[in-house]
């Protein structure tokens, strides 16, 4: 059962079985009992033709009163001959007394062939007040199922009550369904079988493309194509199409992958060649050229990391940061870190003012400005955080020496260090503006009212969950 | 002064292990992380420099972390190549005293386990000094005795800077031989005397500034005795 379900066409085929059979059994059902019906209520006509007959045939003596029946008025054409009578109905009847068992002894001239064995006869009830029974099922002789009409008739000129009663044996009519049975049922089976075949071919068919879709893609992953290409059905070409745009854009996304590392690799060797030509031209490289050269190479490195992160992090920018909070774990490192300057961080703003973008983004902006206006500061560092019209506003200020306005725009350039003896001072700051920048947000520099440098971080606002 | 590298690049643990015995520290070297948590819970260091991306076993963190649930609370400095500030954040939450980024200055790093060493005696003065003694844990290389650098061989560097660190408190034998040998030193328990008595040759006339505390170990004193050549033999 589950090898066949693992299939789109085993299930549609299973389903289209299951469907079909249960309609087809229906389907099978209802007309079988509507034949029946049918059958029974020809059977029924019949036999009340034959007790119509009967009684038509009967007549009172006007000499002696006695109940006699014409034998020619009764045998007709079709009443005279079993095989003229296309139901085999053979019927049964009986005239009699009303009150009275209608038994096999009867007036004079009465014809008893048609009246079962001498020691059974049809009970009826007493008054049937001439009315023509509906069919009054009752077992036979032999216990067969019949059909029984009777009538009760005061005949001209007579002066009692006369019954009459035919009966049928009904399985005539049964012998007949068991053949109209054995017929449907062997068409229907094989319309199920045709059902279920014609579906299965359908579905192998109409899911072809689909093949034919996982072997584009595997020439494509064996390098034999690059794109999905050819004409598909409506129903698939939204998926071609979609397969063809992931195909693009991850094309897109390794070729710039390999630009970076092209530029990374570049910007990498610059420094190696400085170091080889003076290694060449003097035996003994300078140490102190050795570690610029490095620390270069350094920078480089951790400017093409930070890119590749942002790159993975472009699509998620759904996420909600609160700024208080990481402003707040940020503090208690940095304090840690600084720990042998006595330095007081301060944190202001509204504690629900919330960043739109990663948390890890965020604390990499603050932690850089927090720890530059930590190195920097004498005694005191203090982040404000605040709205500005749809924007938030994150300003990290020091009571430090500041920072001449000429020498601001070197600072923001790339990797720009102004005080090499102090790591990561120019560096981090690029690396704020970057990762703002890829925010959509902004960095601006100023002088701060504690006296140092004033950073201000324009950032994307996390709305206010709905109250 | 004796200090626990926990790395498991050998080339880099080596490297950081001859920089620290060349600033005349004692080392002690682990290469995995369950070998550096024995060591570091077992024995007495003075800071810790630790890898936090241990690849077998345990992380720098987790070792980290026991430590601090022992109530181990030596310096412990985090080495790691990573210098995301969530990291940072992470590892200075787990108890860490500071966080070292690799590739880094060898000097930047003796400095920082200076600065630890000297904070987690409450020093807070980069001059550590005791009467005529000075030692400038900036430089780390000498000991200076009235301006002059006094000619100390590595262990008696450690056992003086010990002293001056801890000046005025006295200082158990056993206190004294954790910090002064690592456990590849072979040393047997009288050579404690004989380095105290070459530190008070070279002291000379301030030889009194070292002190024994008879029963109980040795201790550093400003103030010199006027008696203080009453030993001279």
């Amino acid at each position: 059962m589950i090898a066949p379900l693992r299939s789109i066409s085993g299930r549609i085929a299973v389903i289209a079985a299951a469907l079909v059979l249960v309609i087809l059994v229906a389907g099978a059902i209802a007309l079988s009992l509507y034949l029946r019906g049918v059958l029974e209520r020809g059977f029924d006509r019949r036999l009340i033709e034959v007790l119509d007959g009967v009684v038509a045939a009967s007549a009172v003596d006007p000499a002696s009163g006695a109940l006699v029946i014409d034998r020619v008025a009764f045998f007709q054409p079709g009443f005279d001959s079993e095989a003229d009578d296309p139901f085999y109905i053979r019927p049964y009847w009986q005239i009699g007394q009303p009150g009275a068992e209608l038994g096999p002894l009867l007036p004079d001239g009465m014809v008893i062939s048609h009246v079962w064995g001498q020691d059974w006869s049809l009970a009826l009830p007493d008054a049937l007040g001439g009315e023509l029974y509906t069919p009054l099922h009752q077992p036979g002789p032999d216990g067969q199922p019949l059909h029984v009409f009777a009538r009760q008739i005061r005949l001209p000129g007579a002066t009692d009550w006369v019954s009459y009663a035919v009966a049928g044996d009904l399985r005539v009519v049964q012998d007949e369904m068991d053949q109209v049975n054995l017929v449907l049922a062997a068409a229907l089976a094989i319309l199920a079988l045709l059902l279920v075949a014609t579906i299965f071919i359908q579905v192998r068919v109409g899911l072809r493309p689909l093949r034919a879709i996982g072997r584009r893609l595997a020439d494509i992953r064996g390098g034999r194509a690059e794109r999905l290409e050819g004409d598909f059905p409506a129903e698939v070409a939204g998926l071609t199409d979609e397969l063809n745009a992931l195909l693009d854009y991850n094309k897109n996304l390794i070729e710039r992958g390999r630009t970076q590392i092209g530029d990374l690799a570049h910007s990498l060797k610059t420094p190696l060649a400085v170091m080889t030509n003076e290694a060449d031209k003097h035996d003994q490289v300078d140490a102190a050229l050795t570690r610029e050269q490095i620390g270069l190479m350094r920078d480089q490195i951790d400017r093409y990391l930070m890119r590749a992160r942002m790159a993975a992090a472009r699509d998620l920018l759904g996420a909600r940061t609160p700024v208080v909070p990481v402003a707040g774990s940020l503090k208690a490192a940095l304090l840690r870190l600084h720990a042998q300057r006595a330095i007081e961080i301060e944190i202001l703003g509204d504690e629900s003012l919330a960043f739109q973008g990663e948390r890890e983004d965020l604390s990499e902006m603050l932690g850089n400005l927090l720890d530059n206006a930590c190195t920097w500061a004498n005694a005191r560092v203090r982040l404000e955080v605040d709205r500005d019209r749809d924007s938030l506003a994150v300003t990290v200020s020091d009571d430090g020496p500041g920072l001449p306005e000429d020498k601001r725009e070197t600072v923001l350039a790339r990797g720009g260090r102004l005080d090499p003896s102090i790591p990561g001072s120019g560096l981090g700051l690029a690396i704020v503006q970057e990762i703002a920048e890829a925010y959509g947000g902004a960095v601006a520099l100023g002088t701060a009212d504690l006296g140092g440098l004033r950073v201000t971080l324009s950032l994307p606002l996390a709305e206010q969950a709905t109250p | 002064m004796r200090v626990l590298v926990v790395e498991d690049n050998e080339m880099v643990a080596e490297q950081l292990a001859g920089a620290l015995r060349e600033a005349n520290f004692a080392v002690d070297l682990a290469h995995n992380a369950e070998d550096g948590y024995e060591l570091g819970e077992s024995q007495d260091y003075a800071a810790v420099l630790l890898d936090i991306n241990l690849q077998s076993g345990m992380d720098g963190i987790s070792v980290l972390q026991a430590w601090r649930k022992k109530g181990r609370t030596m310096p412990v400095l985090l080495l790691t190549v990573k210098d995301r500030w969530t990291e940072k954040v992470a590892g200075l939450e787990a108890g860490a005293h500071d966080y070292i980024t690799k590739p880094y200055h060898i000097e930047e790093v003796l400095a920082r386990v200076w600065t630890h060493i000297r904070i987690a005696v409450g020093n807070n003065s980069p001059e550590l000094a005791c009467g005529p003694l000075r030692l400038d844990t900036r430089s780390m290389r000498d000991i200076l005795l009235d301006g002059v650098a006094l000619p100390l061989t590595a262990t008696e560097f450690r056992l003086l800077a010990h002293l001056m660190l801890n000046k005025g408190r006295v200082i158990s034998r056993q206190e004294l031989t954790d910090h002064i040998y690592d456990l590849n030193d072979d040393h047997e328990s009288n050579t404690l005397d004989v380095f105290i008595y070459k530190i008070r040759k070279k002291l000379g006339d301030h030889r009194a500034c070292l002190q024994t505390a008879p029963g109980r170990g040795y201790f550093l004193t400003e103030a010199v005795s006027e008696t203080s050549d009453g030993g001279t033999a």
